[in-house]
């Protein structure tokens, strides 16, 4: 057994049976003027899914061990990244309040740290440069202005 | 004709080649800087093209996909780490032939057959595009039906090392793809209540947020690299190793014939992508050599094998493009937007509505190829530098305009930006579970335009199993789509069996 793979078609295939029994048909309306119900294009991708999930945890459960399982430290990818991922909220919650060209340095300058820069000069001036440079070429040239 | 002599006007002028040459500029810089390539360039500078005519914008677009697939064989050479995917081939000999102290020449072999098979291909498509896309006209319902049939088979099977993978993509790009208004009753679907949904989920967010910033995110989750080992682009003492001379490289001509052409089979097929053409055109060059031992030790014919087939790919791809409206590769998807952008649906009816555009286009695609090749001669050494740029100032530059750039695609704000991120989310749990990108955002692009002929289809399919004798082709189609999918799953199954049988062998 493969654990990756079979947690995977698991969760895969519970979803795909709220998507197919619960959340499509809630979400979509039924409409006595046409022969195909609006939901119908939603349904068969839908249970497309289901038949991957079900195959993957099949797949799983009657592959050998660890053959083609994940070979990544998902967990500290993810945290990571999530925390870059909640940085990019908190980015454009606060752009719109205070602006592009304030919040987008700092963002640039808490990115290049995360990723190992460690001389303040470069980081100062990477992180004022392209925001600057960006923000004149969209909002002076383009004007297309940023918020 | 006046149309075609508008479009080709239009193509020469000042500021079409202005923005062509750029964008070979910006295509051949973002290959260069490892981690990059042209289709992320792409994504960031659809944005930039709002005010710029339809035809300066997509041939702006082009000519950094184009400059990209050269770009990409410049971090192959000197380091080994190849700019792009379809690169790596070439990294097999032209790594070997930098370290022999001949990096000039493995970087131009590399320029002179990218470009040669660009343009067989782009002749290719000039040439078979027109009257594809007169067919295409011709089909009905069904018929478009089973295309996209068989293009989503094809892309979900081919794509990725894991079938199941890439139909789990598949549906999912084509589940997603039916949120907002129903075409046939204009009720609201899987809206979730949202006013910001009633349109669907917009293309360039989901897109750019999958593939752009779902790559940002996987090198953030990475933490911390050690810069590779870098050959400086120096020149030789010995001339004849710093270039490629006329009589080397007519003495390639097969190996860039063979190469271009299949670049150009595989490019036309929706989703196969330059990779697989770049290690079929290189493996097909080491059975037809004479000296198949060189290869893999600094063999110029490899670099020219390898290279030729992965840039033919770029023409090519718009063959599916242009005459059905099915992008055959994550640029393709992009040009799609951008051609939304300037209120145009790409497909056959632009050879009637469009022609000064699509001639134009072709034109600008030539000029490109030209420009690449001047571009790439002159700047090889400069661009060889861009490997060495910092990978932890790479990353939060990319981060930054493309989150710029979410305010600028379809009226962006803050709506659009929510959506990039949360989709670069996804990209990245793709990415960490081997799940192939291309299918999803190709079927996220064709779900749309497949649910009009699909119903028309069922509603025509009524009258049961006879019906479908009228129609060959979409049987032809679907056959092949099955065909395809059969072929690629037996040979995964027994790849599998194999790798279980190895694994009992050694407990």
């Amino acid at each position: 057994m493969t654990l990756g793979k079979t947690i995977f078609g698991v969760l895969l295939s519970v979803s795909s049976i709220l998507l197919i029994f619960w959340v499509i048909p809630a979400q979509t309306t039924t409409s006595e003027y046409t022969s195909l119900q609006p939901a119908v294009y939603s349904l068969i991708p839908a249970w497309g899914l289901l038949i991957v999930g079900v195959l993957a945890t099949l797949q799983g459960l009657r592959s050998a061990p660890n053959v083609d399982d994940i070979q990544l430290p998902v967990v500290p990818y993810l945290l990571r990244a999530s925390i870059l991922a909640m940085a990019c909220l908190v980015f454009i919650v606060l752009v719109e309040r205070i602006g592009f060209l304030v919040m987008s340095p700092v963002l640039i300058a808490l990115a290049a740290v995360a990723q190992g820069a460690r001389n303040p000069i470069s980081i100062a001036g990477v992180s004022v440069a392209v925001p600057l440079t960006i923000w004149l070429i969209f909002d002076l040239m383009l004007n297309r202005p940023l918020p | 004709m006046t149309d075609i002599l508008t479009g080709i006007t239009e193509a020469l002028s000042f500021g079409t080649i202005a923005f062509v040459i750029l964008g070979v500029f910006i295509g051949n810089l973002m290959g260069a800087i490892p981690g990059l390539n042209s289709t992320m360039a792409i994504a960031i500078a659809i944005p930039a093209t709002y005010l710029l005519s339809p035809l300066v914008a997509i041939s702006f677009l082009v000519g950094i996909s184009k400059g990209g697939t050269i770009g990409g064989s410049i971090p192959a050479i000197l380091f080994n780490t190849p700019g792009t995917p379809e690169a790596a081939v070439t990294a097999l000999d032209g790594h070997p032939l930098a370290k022999q102290g001949k990096p000039l020449k493995a970087m131009k072999t590399a320029v002179y057959s990218s470009v040669t098979g660009d343009t067989m291909s782009d002749l290719f498509l000039i040439l078979l595009a027109a009257p594809l896309a007169v067919y295409t006209l011709k089909m009905g319902p069904v018929e478009i039906a089973a295309v996209v049939f068989f293009s989503l088979t094809v892309v979900s099977s081919v794509v990725g090392s894991s079938i199941l993978m890439g139909f789990f993509a598949t549906f999912l790009g084509l589940l997603l793809s039916t949120v907002g208004t129903e075409v046939e009753t204009g009720t609201e679907r899987l809206t979730f209540g949202s006013l910001d949904l009633l349109d669907g989920l917009s293309l360039m967010s989901v897109a750019i947020g999958v593939l752009v910033l779902g790559e940002v995110f996987m090198e953030f989750a990475k933490g911390r690299q050690a810069s590779p080992t870098v050959i400086a682009a120096r020149k030789s003492e010995n001339p004849e190793d710093n270039g490629l001379s006329f009589a080397e490289y007519f003495a390639l001509r097969w190996t860039l014939l063979r190469s271009g052409l299949i670049g150009t089979a595989v490019g036309a097929m929706p989703g196969i992508g330059s990779t697989i053409a770049s290690v079929v055109g290189y493996s097909s060059a080491r059975r037809a050599s004479k000296t198949p031992e060189a290869f893999g030790k600094g063999s110029v014919e490899g670099i020219a094998a390898a290279e030729a087939a992965n840039s033919a790919v770029v023409g090519a791809n718009l063959i599916p493009l242009l005459t059905l409206g099915i992008p055959g590769n994550i640029a393709a998807a992009f040009l799609i937007g951008a051609f939304e952008i300037h209120g145009m649906q790409p497909g056959p009816l632009m050879f009637i509505e469009q022609k000064s555009l699509i001639y134009g286009l072709f034109a600008a695609m030539l000029i490109a190829n030209v420009s690449n090749l001047v571009v790439a001669s002159m700047t090889l050494r400069m661009f060889s530098y861009a490997v060495l740029i910092p990978r932890h100032f790479v990353y939060p530059v990319v981060l930054c305009l493309t989150l710029a750039g979410g305010y600028l695609v379809d009226d962006g704000g803050f709506a659009a930006v929510l959506t990039m991120i949360i989709f670069g989310f996804v990209g990245l749990l793709f990415r960490l579970f081997s799940v192939p990108v291309l299918p999803f955002v190709i079927a996220f692009v064709i779900g749309g335009m497949f649910e009009l002929p699909f119903r028309q289809s069922i509603i025509l399919w009524d009258g049961g199993v006879m019906t479908a004798l009228e129609h060959p082709v979409a049987i032809v189609f679907v056959l092949a789509g099955c065909a395809v999918f059969v072929r690629v799953a037996t040979a995964m199954m027994r790849r599998d069996r194999n790798l279980v049988e190895r694994l009992a062998g050694q407990d």
